[in-house]
């Protein structure tokens, strides 16, 4: 007799989803799917539009990551101009996709898992939210709210405003950095690591708390993928895609990103809205990879700033070769947060951060452009082809929620068969199965997230459809 | 979000979706008066939708105005409420904080909290477009002299009765 439960909505991620347990005579868990519920169409409706609006209207993806999707789209109009944009303007776009890897990171830290960390899996979802985190720990729930803020701030200064900036344009970007608007970020920079710092060290104090969920969320074997620059270090910007297998070899190294099809195709499932990106030379599904935070710690050989290299070769020593289990990812986005805020401090450092020459101006140049950079939940891939008239005629875009969607269906896989006992539901189990979910920190491409409780019903019924159990949130 | 000035001693929120028809009316509200108060006593702020991380500005304030479109009015009414804060345990907290859960927010984390009104405008096109109907868009230059009159008024930095 087969059943069924699903979690439906999947609570505290970006978007809309819901999950699928498949249950065996005996009630343990057979099989888990992961289905993303909305449907967005960008790819088809941005055909017939003029090049120069692509950053722009590829921002409109997401109210979470409009960044990301700013400078990937940029990029692929770069391409398709053929220019080099000016160092300056590099370095610029550079900082603000790192202060929106800092703000982004530290809503899905402190806003949406923290609660889990702090109040623990089985508390009572009424309070298991960032408003409980602000009941037993204000100092931290302070933090976040901190950190995102100096985040979003840096966005805006550079920006003009801190979601949808249209500052990124085809060529580089539409305003320099006065050195008074310098002066203000580096204020706030010394704030912001200290925050950084200071919470990574009360997450490695937890981590022992957790060690049933990081032996079971999604901790198995695959491929890491991510970019690295020219040296094989943390590079979120520009450089090169790396491949790594699950014994911590490089299996494919320096790919220029306009080559990312050779190497990553995409299949589909009838059960979900979101693609199944896979390598290519594995084919579907064994070319199973993961990309984000943890992949590109996994990946790379060294940070490149002080303090995040220190927590760096800390976190290599959880396990010899890559860290497998995703209930790492948390600990990996720490990471960034603090090399994203020393790297910022870097750029701005350097003089050269306030020349005004920070656009390359040129007509189309060629019919097909890609533009690839890391966003917060991993490497975003934008790819164009145009008209003789610079008019869009085709678009691909592979999101970072989606190379991991063949892991996260994996993901809650294995944490449903630990966890679940398909007799008897209880809410704890249930979150488990969510919080695995909620390691990768998925943006299903919505500006919508959930701050606490969603309504929520849970459902096994039987073969015949006889309800056998039932958990109701309202 | 855009904001004007860093502490000044009254906050004005105006929140809701430019894409919606109506439910743009707090953020238009917002951008007119940022274009026309004094940015080192009045700070704008204008947003999709209210987030804990506004309880900080709102932490500083000493006057809150929170500025939004209403549904169930007749189209263009205007209403003033003065808030209290609200429990932050409520278990309905899903895609949006009130301004009196915000209030809340605010006190517990930062150990204060501001006078706060809430300004209200009755709407009726909620559908797909960037423009306020007629009868919302004739109460905006209405609500801005509100706004404006209950800001002079506490100018003393007394916060007295909503006078709109």
């Amino acid at each position: 007799m087969s059943r069924e439960i699903t979690i439906d909505p999947v609570t505290r991620i970006e978007g809309h989803a819901k999950i699928t347990l498949r249950l065996g005579d005996d009630g343990s868990v057979n099989d888990a799917m992961f289905h993303v519920t909305q449907f967005r169409g960008f790819e088809k409706f941005c055909e017939g539009r003029p090049l120069t609006e692509m950053p722009s209207l590829m921002a409109r993806t997401c109210g979470i990551c409009p960044v990301s999707h700013l400078m990937a789209a940029g990029k692929a109009c770069d391409d398709l101009l053929a220019v080099k944009i000016p160092t300056t303007a590099a370095n610029l776009r550079r900082i603000m996709n790192l202060a929106q890897i800092v703000q982004s990171h530290a809503l899905s830290f402190f806003h949406l898992s923290s609660a889990d960390m702090l109040l623990g899996m089985d508390a009572d979802p009424a309070t298991r939210n960032i408003i409980g985190v602000l009941g037993q720990r204000p100092e931290l729930a302070r933090d976040g709210i901190r950190l995102r803020q100096i985040g979003q701030t840096i966005i805006e200064i550079l920006g003009g405003k801190k979601i949808h900036p249209a500052w990124v344009v085809p060529g580089g970007v539409n305003k320099s950095l006065s050195s008074g608007d310098r002066e203000k970020i580096q204020a706030m920079l010394p704030e912001a690591l200290e925050i950084g710092l200071r919470t990574l060290q009360w997450f490695k104090r937890s981590l022992d708390n957790f060690r049933e969920e990081a032996s079971v969320f999604a901790n198995f074997p695959t491929m890491f993928l991510g970019l690295v620059d020219s040296k094989g270090n943390l590079e979120h910007y520009d450089g090169f895609l790396r491949l790594m297998d699950a014994k911590g070899d490089i299996i494919q190294d320096m790919i220029p990103p306009g080559d990312y099809h050779k190497y990553i195709a995409e299949a589909v499932e009838p059960f979900s809205f979101m693609k199944f990106p896979y390598y290519r030379k594995d084919g579907y599904p064994d070319g199973i990879y993961r990309v984000g935070p943890l992949a590109r710690l996994n990946l790379v050989d060294a940070c490149g700033t002080p303090n995040a290299d220190q927590e760096w070769a800390e976190f290599k020593e959880l396990q010899r070769g890559p860290v497998l289990s995703s209930f790492h990812y948390h600990y990996a986005r720490l990471i960034e947060i603090v090399y994203g805020i020393e790297k910022i401090q870097e750029l701005l450092a350097d003089q050269a951060i306030l020349k005004t020459f920070v656009r390359a101006r040129a007509r189309p140049n060629r019919f097909e452009g890609v533009g690839v950079a890391e966003a917060p939940r991993g490497t975003l891939i934008h790819h164009y082809k145009i008209d003789e008239q610079g008019l869009m005629k085709w678009a691909n875009l592979v999101i970072a929620t989606g190379h991991n969607n063949l892991a996260m269906n994996r993901g809650i896989l294995q944490a449903a068969k630990h966890f679940v006992d398909g007799n008897k539901l209880t809410e704890g189990m249930l979150n488990r199965v969510e919080a695995v979910i909620r390691c990768y920190d998925p943006c299903l491409s919505c500006a919508t997230h959930a701050m606490g409780k969603m309504p929520l019903k849970i459902e096994l019924l039987s073969a015949k459809g006889e309800s056998l159990d039932e958990i109701v949130r309202n | 979000m855009r904001s004007f000035a860093t502490d000044p001693r009254v906050l004005i929120i105006g929140y809701g979706n430019t894409l919606r028809g109506d439910d743009g009316l707090g953020r238009v509200v917002a951008v007119e008066l940022g274009h026309t108060m004094d940015p080192s006593v009045v700070r704008v702020i204008d947003c999709h939708q209210l987030t804990p991380d506004l309880s900080e500005p709102l932490s500083k304030a000493r006057l809150a105005i929170f500025v939004d479109a209403r549904e169930g009015s007749p189209p263009g009414d205007i209403e003033c409420d003065k808030l209290t804060i609200e429990s932050c345990n409520n278990s309905d907290l899903v895609h949006h904080l009130t301004p009196q859960r915000l209030l809340a927010i605010s006190k517990a984390l930062y150990g204060s909290k501001p006078e706060a009104y809430a300004f209200s405008v009755g709407g009726e096109e909620w559908g797909y477009c960037e423009t306020l109907s007629p009868k919302v868009q004739a109460a905006v230059p209405v609500l801005i002299g509100w706004i404006e009159r209950l800001i002079a008024t506490t100018a003393d930095h007394t916060i007295g009765a909503c006078h709109a």
